[in-house]
């Protein structure tokens, strides 16, 4: 039956409403001969409706025409997803989305991909990034510390994190979140983070929150891909390619480190910070999760995350906790220091203390 | 080889003929089913264009209608087990013939399920990343590694034992015992399987203390068995009564009497989290004190689960009283009410809760965009079509109509 | 008989398992697992990866015997003028005053001292009338202008300590050891050390709401 039909003998209408005896008769030209080329009963019996609907095909006409509404289609999603239809373009998009998670790439592939990345940038335009793959240091385990008497709510921190993370301005994206809470106990529920008033104000003292690095980190185990993972100096990193957008590490991390793009990120162009690291803050897409990374473009190369380098008042400590002269290892060995949500067994490094 | 090829493809074209043939109420039906589907495609075009912007989901309540349905599907699914368990088990012969149906409604709940899980995801088409070796399968650490594997398999369980015995039906042969016999027993073990890992998803987070509870586990299991068989009474009193297939009043009374132990040891469960939560409240108890009172005169999912509770403790008191539960047209009632009770409970009255209050403390509300909603629709709407034609072919093929000449 | 021995058997491994095996492979608690791993670790020596502090921009300051711990601050060279205060300053206070036309007002006219009360803190707790070009501490000895935080040190040891530290004060260059501070009247200007309040650095809106 399925050859009657290619042959052009019978229509799909045919199949669906009768059954095979009828089919098999119709197949038969009146005069005997066979089909194509009797064309008698195909002008006599038929309509307007009949000429358009029950247009009887060869074979070939049939193929011909399904090939070449293919290629039309197919060029047509072809030029509707690439605007600027390069091959070089499509190619290296192509192997863009094939590639695999970073923590599986050699070298030569993650040059590779750097490449691809930067050219593709370049392309759509015209500016140079400079994306690097740095590993992490030896012997270095990052540790933070905030010194709750000395933050007065300034806020420097978040627009210096947004500025230097190429953060989606639309949405407001912000890893960091300050708190100001009323003195009397540390207590989050009554706590006003959007505030614009003179600060610090009566009354109340501020707190910083933003990813911890968890040493022990929920989300981590949580991602059924794996597209995000502690590295060796301790920073809990994504790969922002890799990522399916589940969402399931927004659901496990208890400190609302982690944030997500709904849309695509707007970043106009004479803000983007150029300066990149692969597993930081090179630019994301809609459908991706990202938070703090302790600023891995700058920490891996000696220096402070912005929000500790733009704090007017020094209250955020950065740190190895590795190195026994440092300042971190400093107020976790003199200050009181505690942490978040102990209890949960995160382990993060990130701890508040006051002068 | 070649006649059996010829038999299935005997069987595959009568499958097809069952299935786009009937009466004009089927083909409407059948219809308004098609054009949810393709609202729901259109709608869906625009979610994966903008991103999921569209939805009502932000940063605080990150899962909403998508993961709510596919909570409750996943309970639904796994109620399949319920009818296996008596008929090849216990051997009760009266359960036979529902069975396949239950099968039916197992396969079509286990792909809404999977619909959903994709339609929630940001990035669709980067789902390869899950694929092992070519991607980067997070097993054994992420629970929704084992519930891709566990979804996957019983699937696959739900399609391939039916397919056969149908198959056998088919030709007029009796399915043999070795074949589908270890299939099936590993498939009840499987069905508790499937719901207890959903369960584990949420109930291994202590970032969220609303779903961090021993209990989760027990009471999906609960209020899937009563749901899930719930609605198969409903489909096999609508079948027998539009088609030749024939259930008796036994095999109704015997499923019902599961739905109202499972309604029953549900409710003992909900009472043992409500007392957990308001005997003595913590900081912890703040996501159900939103749910069941409203947090800081946000308020607008307290009327939906009160509405949900009512509707439970009706329903159960209904089935519990025997004249009642025995009455078909009642019994038809309170599964209705049961299993719309159960969908709010389990639904959005468990996803949204568990982000409320959101880490450090802020109270924000979700509703649905109507994105949201006309891609949920469409999804019930493949559901029903999917098991609109599983369950015409495998009464066909029961009652003989579809069978090898 | 072999029953018996059997069970006894079964027993015994049971009891060994529970009482020895499974508390010693699962049971060692991982508590301070994070507190003990960096108390313990060797930093090996030649440890230090990026730029030294220039000297020519900062200062060594005298280490902590304790925990020879140095850090560097910024040189007041580069903070201050170029203009000695003994340039001006060559006669006690009052007599400057007095001299040439004391309506024209001159550098520094206008320092107002908002620092404490008049009980504690005066020009002269600080600034030495013998010497304008160093300071004085309490007990009269000189100090050069590099080394202010010393004065500093005298009321405000707390902070002192938390400073030499790193708990207090702002780091200048990166977090490799050893740190480089800025001093005291980097931040706080020593005649009026407080800070005003002001409006923070961005508006959050309503789309923050979450």
């Amino acid at each position: 039956m399925i050859f009657d039909l290619l042959k052009g003998n019978i229509s799909i209408e045919d199949i669906a409403f009768s059954n095979k005896k009828t089919i098999s008769s119709k197949g038969s030209c009146k005069c005997g001969g066979d089909s194509s080329k009797c064309q008698s009963n195909n002008e006599k019996d038929s309509d307007e409706y009949d000429q358009v609907f029950n247009k009887k095909l060869s074979r070939r006409s049939a193929f011909s025409a399904m090939t070449k509404s293919l290629a039309v289609g197919a060029g047509l999603t072809q030029s509707a997803c690439n605007p600027f239809s390069s091959s070089e373009k499509s190619e290296m998009q192509w192997e863009e989305f094939f590639k695999k998670n970073y923590r599986l790439m050699s070298d030569n592939e993650k040059d590779q991909t750097v490449h691809r990345l930067t050219s593709l940038y370049e392309k759509r335009t015209g500016n140079h990034v400079n994306i690097s793959t740095d590993d992490p240091n030896e012997n270095v385990l990052y540790g933070y510390a905030f010194n709750i008497s000395q933050c007065k709510g300034y806020m420097d921190c978040v627009n210096a994190c947004v500025k230097e993370n190429n953060q989606d301005r639309s949405s407001q994206m912000q890893y960091i979140r300050i708190h100001e809470i009323e003195n009397g106990q540390i207590n989050f529920e009554g706590a006003e983070d959007n505030f614009y008033h003179e600060v610090p104000a009566e009354g109340h003292f501020y707190m910083g929150t933003q990813c911890y690095h968890c040493e022990n980190p929920p989300c981590v185990d949580v991602c059924p891909v794996g597209a995000t993972w502690q590295e060796k100096d301790g920073i809990v990193v994504i790969d922002y390619d890799w990522c399916i957008g589940c969402r399931y590490c927004m659901a496990a991390c208890p400190y609302d480190g982690r944030r997500f793009n709904w849309k695509s990120p707007d970043v106009p162009e004479s803000e983007v910070n150029l300066v990149q690291h692969y597993l930081g803050n090179r630019l994301r897409k809609k459908g991706v999760m990202e938070k703090c990374t302790f600023c891995i473009q700058r920490s891996r190369k000696g220096k402070n995350p912005a929000c500790v380098e733009a704090c007017p008042t020094g209250a955020r400590i950065f740190g190895n906790l590795l190195d026994p002269n440092s300042t971190i290892r400093w107020v976790l060995d003199n200050k009181k220091v505690f942490r978040l949500k102990e209890d949960l067994g995160t382990e993060p490094k990130f701890w508040y203390f006051m002068d | 080889m070649i006649n059996e090829f010829k038999i299935f493809i005997q069987f595959v074209k009568g499958g097809f003929k069952v299935a786009l043939l009937g009466d004009k109420t089927y083909h409407l039906w059948m219809g308004l089913l098609t054009f949810l589907m393709l609202a729901a495609t259109f709608a869906y075009s625009i979610q994966i264009k903008e991103g999921l912007v569209v939805t009502g989901m932000n940063d605080r309540i990150s899962w909403g209608l998508y993961i709510s349905n596919f909570t409750f599907l996943v309970g639904v699914a796994a109620a399949a087990v319920m009818l296996i368990l008596p008929t090849y088990i216990l051997k009760d012969i009266n359960f036979k013939r529902a069975v396949l149906i239950g099968e039916g409604l197992a396969v079509s709940a286990l792909l809404m399920c999977l619909a959903f899980v994709v339609i929630d995801l940001g990035g669709p088409a980067r789902a390869w990343h899950l694929i092992p070796i070519v991607g980067f399968f997070n097993f054994p650490n992420s629970m929704l590694a084992w519930d891709v594997i566990v979804l996957n398999g019983y699937l696959f369980l739900n399609i391939t034992i039916p397919f056969y015995i149908l198959y056998c039906h088919f030709k007029g042969i009796e399915p043999n015992k070795k074949i589908y016999l270890p299939g099936v027993f590993l498939s009840v073990f499987w069905a508790v399987g499937i719901h207890l890992v959903t369960a584990f998803l949420y109930a291994g987070l202590p970032a969220r203390p609303f779903w961090n509870s021993s209990l989760l586990g027990p009471r999906f299991l609960a209020s899937a068995f009563a749901a899930g068989p719930a609605l198969i009474i409903l489909i096999l009193d609508f079948i027998r009564k539009h088609s030749e297939f024939e259930i008796s009043n036994i095999t109704l009374r015997k499923i019902a009497l599961i739905v109202t132990v499972s309604a029953q040891i549900n409710l003992v469960m909900l009472f043992s989290e409500l007392f957990k939560e308001f005997y003595a409240p913590t900081h912890h108890s703040l996501s159900a004190t939103y749910l069941f009172f409203g947090l800081e005169g946000k308020n607008s999912l307290v009327p939906w689960i009160w509405t949900g509770i009512l509707i439970n403790v009706t329903a159960t008191i209904m089935l519990t009283i025997h004249y009642i539960r025995d009455n078909t047209r009642n019994l038809s009632l309170a599964c209705i009410l049961l299993f719309i009770g159960i969908w709010i409970e389990k639904g959005l009255g468990l996803i949204v809760p568990g982000f409320i209050p959101g880490p450090w403390g802020k109270v924000v509300e979700y509703s649905p965009s109507w994105i949201e909603i006309i891609i949920t629709l469409g999804v019930w709407a493949m559901g029903a079509f999917i098991f609109t034609i599983l369950t015409k072919v495998a009464i066909a093929v029961e009652t003989q109509k579809l069978h090898h000449s | 008989m072999k029953k018996n021995f059997v069970l006894f058997v079964i027993l015994l491994v049971i009891l060994v398992i529970s009482t020895e095996i499974i508390p010693k492979t699962f049971g060692s608690h991982k508590e301070h697992h994070l507190l003990d791993r960096i108390r313990h670790h060797q930093l090996p020596a030649d440890h230090l990866m990026f730029n030294h502090p220039d000297s020519n921009l900062y200062h060594q300051v005298n280490c902590d015997s304790l925990n020879n711990n140095c850090f560097f601050t910024e040189r007041s060279s580069v903070l201050t003028a170029s203009t000695s205060c003994s340039n001006c300053h060559d006669q006690p206070l009052e007599l400057l005053k007095k001299q040439s036309n004391s309506s024209i007002k001159r550098s520094h006219w206008d320092v107002t001292l908002f620092h404490a009360d008049k009980s504690i803190m005066t020009c002269t707790t600080c600034h030495s009338e013998q010497n304008m070009d160093q300071l004085s501490t309490l007990t009269g000895e000189a100090l050069l202008f590099d080394n202010s935080f010393k004065l500093c040190a005298q009321c405000h040891s707390t902070q002192y300590t938390d400073w030499k530290g790193g708990a207090h004060g702002k780091e200048l260059l990166g977090w490799q050891s050893p740190r480089v501070a800025k001093t005291c009247v980097s931040c706080h200007n020593p005649h009026n050390p407080g800070f005003p309040k002001r409006f923070p650095a961005r508006l959050n809106t309503q789309t923050l709401q979450n």
